[in-house]
């Protein structure tokens, strides 16, 4: 199945259309593979730069998965085995040509490797390296034996994620290394900014604990109060009602909170005022959160009666917070998600013309599609005799000993 | 403060597309301007030296998304004035009890920043918005859809008038389609996306979800993605960019392989919780104490002879239900039990200090109050002391991202509100301080 692009609606704010913005193209952006890094090269490959992903050559031999078709697309795929020094060898002489490194790694690996930004800066002083460590690349922790889950458990993320009494959540898979990349793709776009006024490269740097533990006031809590935040299910921390339903046909999410000033009033006018919720102090947010559980079962009996879509659609209308939880094909059917193309068609090796989620944002009104997505080392040839101006003889005997 | 320093017109004017760009494979940068003449003297109010010195932002956002995105240029120097006004305040400025409308969490999202308020309902105060747009580099906004062009300042408008300025609009649901006025929480836009779905134990009959404003973080990021790359586009063509970022697809996006599973196989994904393919055993466990848990993850045999070794229970290494990985998988219940019945009686620090010696990836389940004393978060200067002279000292976390040798600092706790309006009319709008009375006793500033 796949989710047909909608007429191009009316975009009535972009005005006259304006191209296609490629605000970094020219910008050559080389990215060592690894899940941690992968986000931030499909950002800025959006933006237009020609992203040349790194691979292992043995990754020749696996069937692609749809991460592996999502973070490749719009990049170029070279095959360089780092393992050894021919291969190393072979990146430095990419790095020449190369404006941005992404990779991901602690410190002491990257060491072993001879990548880390003190190697490369002496030799290329204007190159950008961008660097994603589970838990940085200083400090007393960055070298002990960690991953995605890791760092997401000592991030106070977890903490407060799941059901009391009951373990913790971790966000799905990757989603904490995912995020990581997007803010690589932010800290690069700074570097080549400041880059174009000083003729310098920088190191750029995410912690993957860092950047989940920035969220939701665990820290500032804990320093203001003394006390640490819990794990309350679906509650909000201020918002009553704030959390899940459950719904004739599913589940909603409401929020109501003092944010929305009157939201609470249009919310009661639409159950009709219902006795139970009288009290003229449950106007007040903090008042409501006090009591919590004389409210949302009054709320929950009230939405049970309706479908998620009747919910949403009418709660919305009254200018209420209220969605559907949805599952991820629900969002793509979502008629906000077509009306705006999110989902945009690409040609995908092994599926034909497909449905794939676009940029992440629109640029003077364009979604940018996702460009083809290619095999590794699809592109060996255009690089490595093209761009590294190596000879045939000299790819042949790379690709004879396995470097590439 | 440099009073007798009006601004200077802008020196950088547009010039047409290309101009002053060579091409070529290496950029080489040519048309991002130096820091601006214009930067204020006094050391307390001056942009602060750093990457993006010389860059100037027009905030009007409220709650976490849009002051998120300005936070994060605000580190490496960019200059933020956040427009607010007594009749349109940023919602955390009154979330809890507020002391001079500030907030712990107010606190958080606006360090850094500048304070200047305008009453956008009146024609007078909109004009001097327009003059700080016309100084400004971009601008940022989170309100609902419909606010920006009932004050006139669509896109088409602000392009017309402010040729340079990238313009990010950062709605819930995005500027256009049917939905662009539904309002939007964090927790909404995970609901909308599939995160609240996804975020769960596997095979419960609930959906918990996270009650966090997660959602609220991605779309900052991606904002602050999207308004460097309108610099970026603006320093190569001589023009401003339009950015619409729906909050829903900036999050959707970091789903991608998730939308897919669904586009191209046909199959949803479905919550794992804590268990990922690859580990066995792998997952959440208890440990002793009130609430302690850790994760611990094993992938290779290394690992998982090294559990064996630091955990003493040498039976497991002979029982065939864990010979190999595929073993191990298969009895992962069991498997499981086991490793908890060894944590549960270890505190999660004792847990994580023996594994990690071993060479097992384990991590402790942290709250605030620990991370606030990790001394790896100490020691990487993660952790900002503000103390903020009309509110209390708190603590918060440092920049999620870094450009080493830049110290990404917190020069400033977040304003009062309109603490900066004299001081930004002045310096940045070189106006008299006659003329600022006047607009005062009009009742625009406020």
């Amino acid at each position: 199945m796949s989710v047909r692009r909608p007429e191009t609606a009316a975009l009535p704010e972009a005005g006259p259309r304006l191209p296609l913005p490629q605000p970094l193209r020219g910008v050559r952006v080389l990215e060592v593979a690894d899940r941690r890094v992968a986000y931030a090269g499909r950002l800025l490959a959006g933006l237009g730069a020609e992203v040349i992903l790194i691979e292992p050559p043995e990754r020749r031999r696996d069937a692609p998965t749809p991460a592996d078709l999502y973070f490749r697309s719009g990049k170029k795929a070279v095959t360089l085995d780092l393992a050894v020094a021919a291969g190393r060898h072979t990146l430095f002489r990419l790095a020449a040509y190369a404006d941005v490194l992404l990779v991901a790694g602690p410190p002491g690996e990257r060491r072993r490797l001879g990548l880390t930004f003190e190697d490369l800066h002496p030799a290329f002083p204007r190159l950008v390296v961008g660097s994603i460590a589970d838990f940085g690349l200083s400090g007393p922790d960055a070298d002990r034996p960690a991953n995605e889950l890791v760092a997401f458990a000592e991030s106070g993320l977890m903490s407060i994620s799941g059901t009391p009494g009951e373990p913790p959540v971790a966000a799905p898979p990757h989603h904490a290394a995912d995020l990581a990349g997007a803010y690589l793709a932010f800290g690069v776009l700074v570097a080549l900014w400041e880059r174009a006024r000083t003729r310098r490269g920088r190191e750029v740097e995410v912690s993957v604990q860092e950047a989940l533990a920035v969220e939701e006031h665990t820290i500032s809590t804990a320093s203001d109060e003394g006390r640490d935040l819990v794990r309350v299910g679906s509650q909000h921390m201020v918002a009553v009602p704030g959390s899940v339903f459950r719904v004739k046909d599913g589940y909603v999410h409401a929020y109501v909170a003092d944010t929305m000033p009157g939201s609470w009033e249009r919310l009661l006018e639409w159950m009709g005022h219902p006795p139970e919720l009288a009290d003229e102090r449950y106007r007040q947010g903090l008042y409501r959160r006090a009591h919590v559980e004389e409210i949302t079962p009054v709320v929950a009996r009230f939405f049970a009666r309706f479908t998620r879509q009747e919910l949403y659609l009418e709660g919305q209308r009254r200018r209420l917070c209220i969605t559907p939880v949805n599952t991820p094909r629900e969002y793509l059917e979502d008629v906000q998600t077509r009306a705006r193309g999110f989902v945009v068609q690409a040609r995908v090796p092994g599926h034909g013309w497909v449905g794939v989620p676009g940029s992440p944002f629109l640029l003077n009104g364009h979604r940018v599609p996702p460009a083809g997505v290619p095999r590794p080392g699809e592109h060996n040839r255009e690089v490595y005799l093209g761009l590294v101006g190596y000879g045939e003889e000299e790819l042949a005997a790379l690709a004879q000993s396995g470097v590439v | 403060m440099s009073a007798d320093r009006p601004e200077r017109a802008r020196a950088d004017a547009p010039r047409p597309a290309g101009e002053g760009w060579p091409g070529g494979a290496v950029w080489d940068g040519a048309g991002v301007p130096g820091p601006r003449p214009d930067a204020g003297q006094d050391p307390a109010q001056a942009p602060a030296p750093g990457p993006l010195a010389g860059v100037r932002v027009v905030e009007l956002g409220h709650m976490i998304a849009g002051p998120f995105a300005t936070l994060l240029l605000s580190y490496f120097g960019a200059e933020v004035i956040k427009v607010e006004s007594r009749h349109r305040m940023d919602g955390f400025r009154r979330r809890e009890a507020a002391t001079n409308y500030l907030t712990r969490a107010f606190g958080d999202f606006n360090r850094n920043k500048r304070s200047l308020t305008l009453n956008l309902q009146q024609p007078r105060g909109r004009e001097l918005l327009g003059r700080l747009l016309a100084r400004s580099d971009a601008l940022l906004e989170n309100f609902s859809a419909r606010v920006l062009p009932q004050w006139g300042l669509d896109w088409p408008t602000l392009h017309r008038r402010y040729p340079r300025l990238v313009v990010v609009r950062m709605q819930g649901l995005g500027a256009t389609g049917p939905h662009r006025d539904f309002v939007t929480f964090g927790p909404s836009i995970l609901a909308l996306t599939g995160f609240t779905y996804l975020w769960n134990a596997p095979g419960t009959d609930e959906v918990v979800g996270s009650q966090t404003a997660h959602a609220d973080y991605i779309a900052g990021v991606h904002a602050a993605v999207a308004l460097m790359a309108g610099l970026h586009h603006r320093a190569r063509t001589g023009e401003g960019l339009h950015v619409d970022l729906s909050q829903a697809e900036a999050t959707a996006a970091l789903l991608g392989p998730a939308y897919l599973e669904w586009l191209l196989l046909g199959r949803e994904a479905r919550p794992v919780g804590n268990t990922r393919r690859e580990y066995a055993p792998g997952g959440c466990y208890r440990c002793a104490g009130e609430d302690e848990w850790c994760v611990i993850t094993v992938r290779t045999e290394a690992e998982w002879e090294a559990l064996v070794r630091a955990t003493g229970c040498t039976e497991w290494a002979l029982d065939p239900r864990f010979r190999d990985r595929t073993q191990r998988t298969l009895h992962r219940q069991a498997l499981d039990a086991a490793l908890e019945a060894w944590t549960s009686r270890r505190p999660a620090a004792e847990v994580v200090r023996l594994l990690r010696a071993a060479g097992v990836p384990a991590g402790q389940v942290k709250k605030g109050s620990e991370l606030l004393a990790d001394p790896h978060l100490r020691a990487r200067g993660f952790i900002h002391h503000v103390d903020h002279p009309a509110f209390r000292p708190i603590s918060y976390p440092g920049a999620p991202v870094r450009l080493v040798g830049h110290e990404a600092v917190t020069r400033r706790p977040a304003p009062t509100l309109g603490q900066d309006t004299e001081a930004v009319l002045r310096d940045v709008l070189g106006l008299s301080a006659e003329e600022i009375e006047r607009y005062r006793a009009e009742e625009v500033l406020v």
